[in-house]
Parts: structure tokens; C-alpha cells; sequence
């Protein structure tokens, strides 16, 4: 009975020794550290494998889209802020409120395309396989996020 | 009757028994001295009677006992290992392999949480749509 008793607490041993090291062999701890600090760009360079050369040219992208962004923002928190002001305020033409409505949709699609634009750009710079792995990843969050809440965020919903 | 008690000595509890066993296995042929020694019956159960048996203790009665209840326990670790090599290898491996995969399977999970929440992340530092409702 001891001899069983010992043999097992052994093997139990090597069952949490062998399941820590498969861990560890197949965690990511640079995906791990970047999800932490929430570094989006070291997330690009590290789980789709960039070159220098292509982390540069996809940061240069991104700080080149990031005008265009900030002013598709504008507009968005503009046609919405408008479109509730009237939504809120009593005897509100129904033609008007159809056309703040129809001006947000449309400002959203705009938006949609300009960013699935971008991220195709940005997938061109990645190697075929990375690239192809990056848009099968971001692609569908992107139509996701118009129609509900980004997985993390409680955002849209109220839109 | 004659037989052996708890306590291990013979007793006798009917006169006649071992007398009408041994005229039987005389007249069977089977004791014929016996016919010749003309034992009286009465002599024969007085014997019987006072015929005790008194074995010597064996010190070593209860180890030969469990010697023979248990005779395969083995005498160190690695002897009992030998004794059931083929079942311990098989349970290692399994159990070894499934822990593994089960690391695996675990760090996994934790590589696509954080994939997940890293393409969130940088889309929302994309997406003016979310950026819209952030600013408000």
C-alpha cells in the first residue's frame, strides 16, 4: 500500500511537471506582456512576425490614418449628437430625424470602408500568410462592431 | 466421536465410535493385527480417552500465515515497480500525455484571450465609430 501510495504522488509530480511545461512551452509570453500593457502595435510586430521594414511602414500607416480617423470621429459624434438632439426634442420633423439618421448610417459605412481600406493596406505590408491570418482576425470584428459592442466595451449598444 | 477442540487436544464424546470404526477396518481386512492384539472395547475407548494431543507452538505461525495470504508483497520500491511495470508505464504515459495536452490546451486559451483582446484594442484605437461613443 505504501508502495502504491508513493507511486502515485510520483506520478502526480510528473503530471503537474509535464502540464507545466507544455504550458510553457506553448504560451506566448510576449503576447501575454503586450495584452497587459495594451500594445496594439507590439501585438502587430510580435504575433504576425514583422520585419522592421514592415513594422515601420505599418506604423507610418497607422499615424497617416490616424488624421483621417480622428476627423471620421468628428463627424460621427457630430451626425449622432444631432440625430439624438432631435430624436429628444418634442414635434421633431420626421423627414429631418430620417435624414440625421440616414447621415449617421452613412458616416458609419464611410467609416467601414475607410478602415477595412486601412486594414487591407496594412495586411499588403505583411507577409501573404500573416496577412491573410491578420484580416481572417480583424475583418469580422470590424462589420461586428458597427451592428453590436466591441467584446470588451459596452459602447455601441446606445448608437 | 472422537475429534479435535479449539483447543487442539482430542475428545471423545461417544464411547462407540472408534471402536466400530476399528472392528470395521478389522473385519475389512484393513487392520488385521488388530484381531490378533484382541483389544477389549473397554481398554480401547479408555485409551482413546486419555489420548491427548499437545503440539509444540510454531514462533513463526503467523508470519508463515500472512507469508501465505500475501506472498507477493515485494520487499523494496523499485521490486514492486518491476511487479507491475507494464500497468505503471502505461498509466505514466497517459497521465503524463494528458497533463501535457492539458498545458497545452490551457496556455492556448490564454494565447487567443490575449490575441482577442489585443485586435480589440487596436481597433478601437481604429474605429472612429467606437471612438465616437468613447468621446461622448
Amino acid at each position: 500500500m505504501k508502495y502504491l501510495t508513493g507511486t502515485l504522488m510520483v506520478l502526480v509530480l510528473l503530471a503537474t511537471a509535464a502540464g507545466f511545461v507544455g504550458y510553457r512551452l506553448s504560451c506566448d509570453p510576449t503576447l501575454h506582456a503586450a495584452a497587459s500593457k495594451g500594445d496594439a502595435m507590439e501585438w502587430l510586430r510580435t504575433d504576425f512576425h514583422l520585419t522592421d521594414a514592415q513594422f515601420v511602414a505599418i506604423r507610418e500607416l497607422h499615424n497617416s490614418y490616424a488624421g483621417s480617423c480622428a476627423e471620421h470621429c468628428r463627424m460621427i459624434q457630430e451626425a449622432t449628437t444631432a440625430r439624438n438632439a432631435l430624436q429628444t426634442a418634442q414635434g421633431a420633423d420626421s423627414a429631418a430625424m430620417l435624414a440625421a439618421e440616414q447621415k449617421v448610417q452613412e458616416l458609419r459605412i464611410h467609416c467601414e470602408t475607410a478602415i477595412t481600406r486601412h486594414v487591407r493596406e496594412v495586411a499588403a505590408l505583411m507577409s501573404p500568410e500573416e496577412g491573410q491570418r491578420y484580416l481572417a482576425l480583424v475583418l469580422p470584428k470590424i462589420a461586428d462592431f458597427d451592428h453590436h459592442a466591441a467584446p470588451d466595451l459596452k459602447l455601441n449598444r446606445s448608437s | 466421536m472422537v475429534y479435535q477442540s479449539y483447543t487442539g487436544r482430542w475428545e471423545i464424546t461417544q464411547d462407540n465410535f472408534g471402536v466400530d470404526i476399528l472392528r470395521d477396518f478389522v473385519e475389512a481386512g484393513v487392520l488385521p493385527f488388530i484381531k490378533i492384539m484382541n483389544t477389549s472395547r473397554k481398554s480401547l475407548v479408555a485409551v482413546l480417552r486419555d489420548w491427548r494431543v499437545s503440539p509444540p507452538p510454531d514462533p513463526n505461525f503467523r508470519h508463515n500465515v500472512w507469508q501465505r495470504l500475501h506472498p507477493q508483497i515485494p520487499a523494496s520500491w523499485p521490486a514492486y515497480l518491476r511487479g507491475h511495470a507494464v500497468a505503471w508505464m502505461l498509466v505514466t504515459v497517459l497521465t503524463v500525455s494528458g497533463a501535457a495536452l492539458t498545458g497545452h490546451a490551457a496556455a492556448q486559451i490564454r494565447v487567443r484571450a490575449d490575441r482577442e483582446k489585443l485586435a480589440v484594442t487596436y481597433l478601437v484605437d481604429l474605429d472612429p465609430r467606437v471612438q465616437a461613443v468613447l468621446k461622448r
